[in-house]
């Protein structure tokens, strides 16, 4: 008898339902499994037939045929081995046809029968959903990350026996169903910090520059000495950072599941991710990689702050990796198991020192030639440099500003509140195009977003040639503008903005000048 | 090429050869043979030449005379490069790559370095030769300078190259290469002692100052062409900047720097030294304030140079205080706060009073007056006082 039965599997974080299709017929005793399988796919036949014998069912001697549907898509990773196994009992006949309508099944099998967790539930569960079925079968401890999609009924099942019975009274399902919180209550709920921006002292021109980074999305460069503040300052990035959406959480959510990275005490990603890898990094867990490539670093700051501390320190090829990520916001990896596109679109924040020994301009401690002080920097490609739309310097603090606060002290949900309200501003004004932020402007939408007055327009040729800049850092400098006037709430930007935003123009060779 | 006498005693006519200047022609290539074996123990070649005489005698003698002044080691090395030494061919190679050789009894060799305790056996001068009895200034100090110390290094070269007084420096990074390029700048000639062979520009990032002071200078060496620059032959030549200075000026030493090795020999030389103070707060001013303390002449103007130079300042007038303009109340107080060295504008911020001002008014103060070049930013959030 002829049975299907529904599964899902991901390919990059891309999510496909693939069908089960159960053969048997008399003939030969056999067990052949067709449709592109990966070896764990194959081993699975092994499996399902000790655990259904040790669930108590006993295979027939039949030729039993199984194709998973489309046969022309690489099936990888064990989670195919429940849906198998039902459409055996459904071929079979010892559980009733049309229990698994509008059902889709997912697990991986223990030779005792039990069904382990798979990785990549979430965005399985998601397509189910937008596929129109009904429910969805998981593994106990998935339970609670498929959960997450709303609308949609999922029921954990530890044991094959157990989720027998559950098949054979379906009517039941609707009881057995996991409670989901649903993702936007637990959004809401997870958006407190443990760090908070009033922790800080000082440093108001920093927090201010960070402020504006975090407005307009654009990458930053803190240059300080050793113990000013630049890990504490980048690490309380994400908390002025607007709280993740519900497409956002979707969004990141699918790629930590895709990682593997999730479980029932975290089943879902509500604050923004902040990843602050050392420099001993490989190229591989920042891009991504492995023979079926798992999503990188890079990947996993997706729509939240990547932070590289002590950026001279990471091997040249390892910051290269970043400049098409960053560009593109999406970071392709080819292997021979084919091509995968991951998403990309982090907040690159970059630490460093001035020079070797830290002190640098402060000539009286920094004892650096200026050809170490030229090598430091070399590390940093160019390019990258170029991609970085605000760099601040970080002042040493004097015991006195570290224990005693001066000036007004601002709360995280403070500054938030005024970088979505510049964010609000930047999404009615790129309505219908592509562009998300300012950062994202190139060239010629500078020309046509950051118009500039005849005022300005003078004012900025005199500090186009009294700073020598370079036509980059111009449009580096209007972009910065565009964002301290949205902040403002003003449409025009105003010869006060650009003045910030030259104060915060990127590191180019002649600071570095002895 | 014509050539003018440098500091020298006479002055030579092409065509015009006296007997005693055909023999010193004759001399020369032995001499460069007898320097460039044993470019670094002048103390050797000077009692070869009291005991036997000079180069050509030295190149012909017996070994067994010289066995009083040398160890075997050293005649082996003698009698070796007499064999494959072209003594001839070699001088030719050396005429060609325009470098004039200076040994003692040269007449160009300068006079103001036979007066000091150990004068360099020989010279090697590459550039313009200069006029006679120039006045010369030597201008050293820290590679690693302040603002402060290269406002400073700028002056002095410029008031001298106006003035037509030469500056002699060691073509260093920092205070050495910035007075003798602002002196260049004004028109005036530098002359650089180098710790390495003439054709060798060291450091590199000078590579446009060593050529400029070949046509409007030039660059001295006791090395012989093709030295490398060792640490160890820095410290001999600062005896041959002091020496050609007639007046030493230190403008920004630390506790424990090279520049005060120079100070040591030109005291020890008996030249005068001026010294530019600095705060007592500032490590680059240190090893200044020290000197000072020590007896050492204070610079407080150019006149200072002047006065020992024994001449008057005809052209540079002295800038009693830079007019400084001021819209606001405002921009004084900040540039007051300001410095030379790089202040952060957290703590400009800071001192100005975080109450008083928002961090985007007072950029936009500081970039005003940038702009009018009174203040220079450094990065984004560093400014400093402009020097000029």
């Amino acid at each position: 008898m002829f049975s299907t039965v529904t599964t899902g599997m991901v390919c990059g974080i891309h999510s496909f339902l693939v069908q089960v299709e159960v053969d048997t017929a008399q003939g030969l005793p056999s067990f052949q499994m067709v449709g592109y399988l990966g070896s764990e796919v194959k081993e699975a036949k092994e499996r399902v037939s000790v655990a259904l014998k040790n669930a108590g069912v006993k295979l027939p001697p039949l030729h039993i045929t199984v194709n998973l549907s489309p046969a022309d898509m690489r099936k990888e990773g064990t989670a195919f081995d429940l849906p198998i196994a039902v459409g055996i009992l459904k071929s079979l006949g010892i559980i009733p046809a049309d229990c698994t309508e509008n059902l889709l099944l997912i697990g991986e099998m223990g030779l005792s029968g039990e069904i382990k967790k798979v990785r990549g539930i979430l965005p399985i569960v998601r397509k189910a959903k937008e596929e129109g079925l009904k429910c969805c079968i998981v593994p106990k401890e998935n339970e609670e990350e498929a959960a997450v999609i709303s609308d949609i009924l999922v029921v954990g099942s530890s044991h094959i026996t157990e989720l027998l019975e559950v098949l054979r009274h379906k009517e039941n399902l609707q009881l057995k169903a996991a409670k989901g919180c649903g993702i936007l209550s637990a959004l809401a709920k997870e958006n407190d910090f443990e760090e908070d921006f009033s922790d800080i002292n000082g440093q108001e021109a920093v927090k201010r520059a960070v402020e504006v980074a975090a407005a307009g999305f654009h990458h930053l460069l803190f240059i300080g000495p050793p113990g000013a503040g630049k890990t504490m300052l980048a690490k309380r990035i994400p908390t002025i950072l607007p709280p993740l959406t519900e497409e956002e959480s979707m969004e990141v959510s699918t790629i930590y599941s895709v990682a593997g990275m999730l479980d029932g005490k975290m089943p879902y990603i509500a604050k923004r991710p902040f990843l602050n890898p050392h420099h001993t990094i490989s190229m591989q867990a920042l891009a991504g990689g492995g023979r079926i490539p798992k999503p990188g670093v890079i990947s996993l700051a997706h729509r939240g702050v990547l932070f590289l501390d002590e950026l001279p320190e990471f091997p040249r090829a390892i910051i290269d990796i970043l400049r098409q990520p960053l560009e593109e916001k999406q970071i392709h990896i080819a292997r021979n198991s084919g091509s995968f596109v991951y998403p990309a679109d982090c907040m690159f924040v970059g630490a460093m020192n001035p020079c070797p020994c830290g002190n640098y301009p402060d000539l009286s401690k920094c004892s650096c030639t200026s050809f170490a002080v030229q090598r430091y920097l070399s590390h940093i490609s160019g390019p990258i440099l170029d991609r970085i739309d605000i760099c601040v310097e970080t002042p040493k603090l004097t015991y006195n500003e570290l224990i005693h606060s001066t000036g007004k002290k601002e709360t995280s949900a403070d500054i938030r509140a005024r970088v979505m309200a510049a964010r609000e501003l930047q999404k009615q004004r790129y309505r219908g195009t592509k562009i998300r932020f300012n950062s994202d402007l190139t060239a010629g939408e500078i020309r046509r977003y950051c118009e500039l007055g005849t005022k300005e327009q003078k004012w900025m040729e005199r500090i186009f040639e009294a700073m020598k800049l370079s036509a980059r850092a111009y449009h580096r400098i209007l972009k910065v503008a565009r964002t301290i006037a949205d902040l403002e709430g003003k449409e025009k930007i105003s010869e006060m903005h650009l003045t910030e935003a030259v104060c915060y123009r990127s590191a180019d060779n002649k600071y570095f000048r002895k | 090429m014509q050539i003018i006498n440098i500091f020298g005693n006479r002055s030579l006519q092409k065509g015009e050869m006296t007997l005693e200047e055909k023999q010193i022609k004759e001399q020369l290539p032995y001499a460069y043979w007898l320097h460039a074996i044993w470019p670094l123990s002048g103390r050797k070649l000077w009692m070869l030449t009291e005991k036997i005489g000079m180069p050509k005698q030295i190149y012909e003698c017996e070994t067994d005379r010289m066995k009083e002044v040398l160890n075997p080691k050293q005649i082996e090395t003698l009698e070796r490069s007499r064999e494959n030494w072209n003594v001839q061919g070699e001088w030719e190679k050396l005429k060609k790559q325009n470098i004039y050789f200076l040994p003692f009894f040269h007449p160009f060799y300068p006079e103001k370095l036979s007066n000091i305790p150990d004068p360099p056996w020989a010279l090697y001068w590459k550039g313009r030769l200069l006029e006679r009895n120039l006045q010369t200034v030597a201008v050293v100090g820290a590679r690693q300078c302040s603002e402060y110390g290269r406002f400073a290094a700028k002056a002095i070269g410029k008031c001298m190259g106006e003035n037509g007084i030469l500056t002699i420096s060691g073509m260093a990074r920092g205070i050495d290469g910035i007075s003798q390029e602002a002196t260049l700048d004004a028109g005036g000639s530098s002359l650089a002692v180098l710790g390495c062979g003439v054709d060798i520009c060291y450091p590199k990032e000078n590579r446009r100052l060593y050529e400029r002071l070949e046509k409007n200078g030039g660059i001295l060496s006791e090395y012989p062409p093709g030295t490398k620059p060792l640490a160890a032959y820095f410290p001999p030549r600062n005896r041959i900047i002091s020496g050609l200075g007639d007046v030493l000026v230190v403008v920004e030493a630390k506790e424990k720097s090279g520049t005060l090795i120079t100070v040591d020999m030109a005291l020890e030389q008996g030249k005068e030294v001026l010294v530019l103070p600095g705060r007592i707060t500032d490590a680059l001013s240190s090893g200044c304030n020290r000197l000072i303390k020590q007896g050492a002449g204070v610079l407080t103007s150019m006149e200072d140079i002047f006065h020992l130079l024994g001449v008057e300042n005809r052209k540079t007038k002295e800038e009693k205080t830079r007019k400084l303009f001021f819209d606001t109340e405002e921009e004084r107080k900040i540039y007051e706060i300001l410095d030379f060295m790089p202040k952060n504008i957290e703590k400009i911020w800071e001192e100005y009073g975080k109450e008083k001002i928002t961090v985007q008014q007072l950029m936009s103060v500081l970039l005003k007056l940038c702009l009018r070049g009174m203040v220079a930013q450094m990065g984004g959030s560093y400014h400093r006082r402009a020097e000029e």
